[in-house]
């Protein structure tokens, strides 16, 4: 499997290296920013993309944005692990709007980079695809006592399917 | 008249499942392992945090000479941004404190004033106290005689809301 790390920081790039490979990443590429990973992607596919925020002259999220482009995506299914020093939930709801699939807040640790690999390999998200918006599903917890609206198609088979035990 | 498009949910091919291999080793085992290599990168991190430190300190010097360099700038909040993202996952908390408070504080003075610039200084010396020091975790005594006065040079600097019309 092969992933690229979007990264300006050389030392972030050296920890994302190093812990990639111990759990078992062979394939593992490099860009500087969002526009040279734009631009390899052009040329060649990869598996995943694990990016930073913070990087000129193209930031992770104008990324995000390019790559759920349908239209001129190289790839808009690319599965995108976001990292962030940002931890302030108006960024967080920014990064989920523009299509990321899981956001890893920095420091990085082992136990938080294989969660969300493991949750982007093993429970993907759907993706809803709507006049304004291509990406993964925005929904991130499930609610148990949540009573609705049930404003989606599924959400009316699972209701159903819970009505009847 | 505009037709609004039904919103789709669907659930994408797992590409990266059928490329997933399983591992020998357990999730325990390969934590440890992943642990193990962060624990050795620990050991070189104070050598990164001095590479750190230098561009911090040569680009305030570029702002004392001309508080208008755009470049300057951009990379003191870069290498605060770094240092925010990184020094905690390595045991220096307060030195990670230390580089988010430059970053909102770089956000929050877009015009720098020569007691800006001394605010500036103040957080790069907490991060040389942290490396010259020593100082991981909270910093102990030290390091939170350091925070306090910091704070309160931040507080007696801060730049005047603007009141709304």
């Amino acid at each position: 499997m092969s992933v690229l790390v979007i990264e300006d920081s050389e030392n972030m790039c050296r920890i994302l290296k190093r812990l990639l490979k111990s759990f078992g990443f062979k394939d593992i590429r490099y860009a500087a920013n969002g526009q040279m990973a734009l631009d390899m992607l052009h040329k060649d596919g990869v598996d995943l993309a694990i990016l930073d925020w913070h990087m000129e002259p193209m930031d992770g999220i104008e990324f995000t944005h390019q790559i759920r482009k349908k239209a001129t995506s190289p790839d808009a299914y690319l599965p995108i692990i976001l990292l962030t020093a940002f931890t302030e939930m108006s960024k967080v709801k920014i990064a989920r709007d523009i299509g990321v699939n899981e956001i890893l807040t920095k420091p990085v640790s082992p136990e938080a980079l294989y969660a969300r690999l493991t949750s982007i390999v093993r429970q993907p998200r759907s993706y809803i695809e709507t006049d304004t918006f291509f990406g993964p599903d925005r929904r991130r917890k499930a609610n148990p006592k949540f009573q609705g609206p049930f404003r989606r198609r599924g959400d009316k088979q699972r209701t159903l399917a819970m009505s009847n035990g | 008249m505009k037709t609004v498009k039904q919103p789709r949910v669907f659930q994408p091919e797992n590409r990266l499942q059928v490329k997933t291999r399983v591992s020998d080793l357990t999730v325990e085992q390969l934590m440890a392992k992943a642990n193990k290599i962060m624990a050795a990168m620990a050991e070189n991190y104070p050598k990164w945090l001095r590479k750190d430190l230098e561009k911090l300190i040569a680009a305030h010097e570029k702002l004392v000479a001309d508080p208008c360099d755009e470049a300057s700038r951009a990379d003191l909040f870069r290498t605060a941004h770094d240092i925010r993202g990184q020094a905690a996952g390595f045991g220096y908390d307060l030195a990670s404190h230390a580089g988010g408070s430059l970053c909102q504080c770089l956000r929050q003075r877009p015009v720098l004033s020569a007691a800006d610039l001394h605010v500036i200084d103040a957080h790069i010396n907490i991060i040389r106290a942290c490396l010259g020091q020593s100082l991981k975790g909270d910093g102990g005594a030290i390091g939170q005689e350091l925070l306090t006065e910091l704070n309160i040079l931040i507080e007696r600097t801060k730049p005047a809301q603007q009141s709304a019309p």
